[in-house]
């Protein structure tokens, strides 16, 4: 009798437990969100798996992610030579043709210092300098990062071009 | 750099900067599909004279690198450059000496 006793209670508190995991996994599977960056569901949810829903670069993000953890920006590169960025505050930018309709391959931060570097399939390096730019959202229309400061030709001869 | 056709660009690095300023090099380094090492100073927006070249171009017969897959410099160091290459090969360059 005590077994039997003793076996619903603690079944009942087992199943209770489960409950509440389940429940609790089910709210985590809602506050989840994925990163996958394929041609599919960015075109569905947005670039971030619907973080980015004002977002307009949509299609061939390439497979490069720049993360600046001091100014908290995320930047990426795509195949057909645009750059976003996206700040943790909220703010997003875009920059078309940064790259000339060029893949571009890699990018970075320089850690703290604002600068982005990006090496495009032409094996070109450019450098962005964002302190001199406003920082503005891609909602405000007139959003112009200062495009590429720095460009370094292809060719390997030393040559410095400054400006465009 | 190199024409894409003949090399691309494998990865490339740029140290942390430190709080002691004077231990900032303010150098990026690009990595090379050949193995070689191109150094750019974002100071002065320029690429520097000196580059890690890759032993096949230097002629010395004894090592032949591979594409570079990744850079890192000592953290308290910074002067110490460590190249992996492909095929398990690991170079450490010291920038000071």
């Amino acid at each position: 009798m005590y077994k039997k006793l003793k076996q619903k209670f603690f079944g009942e508190a087992a199943k209770k437990k489960q409950e509440i995991r389940e429940k609790s996994l089910e709210n985590l599977n809602q506050n989840y969100h994925t990163f996958r960056l394929t041609e599919d569901n960015s075109k569905g949810f947005g670039v971030l798996g619907g973080y980015t829903a004002a977002s307009n670069i949509d299609e061939n993000v390439s497979s490069n992610l720049a993360f600046d953890k001091y100014q908290g920006l995320l930047a990426y590169g795509t195949r057909s030579g645009d750059i976003k960025m996206v700040s943790m505050k909220g703010y997003e930018q875009e920059i078309y043709g940064a790259h000339d309709g060029c893949a571009i391959l890699h990018m970075l931060f320089v850690p703290g210092q604002l600068l982005l570097f990006s090496i495009d399939a032409k094996n070109r390096l450019v450098c962005r300098d964002l302190r001199s730019t406003g920082w503005q959202t891609s909602e405000g229309g007139d959003a112009n990062l200062r495009s590429a400061d720095v460009k370094v030709a292809a060719s390997y001869n030393q040559k410095k071009l400054r400006g465009q | 750099m190199d024409d894409p056709d003949v090399d691309l660009v494998s990865c490339f690095y740029v140290p942390p900067f430190l709080t002691s300023e004077p231990d900032n090099h303010n150098h990026l380094f690009i990595g090379m599909n050949s193995g070689s090492v191109h150094i750019f100073d974002i100071k002065k927006k320029e690429f520097s004279d000196f580059t890690i070249r890759n032993l096949k171009q230097t002629e010395v017969n004894v090592l032949n690198y591979h594409r570079v897959s990744d850079m890192k410099c000592q953290p308290e160091k910074m002067h110490r450059l460590l190249i992996a290459h492909e095929k398990c090969q690991v170079r450490v360059y010291n920038m000071n000496k």
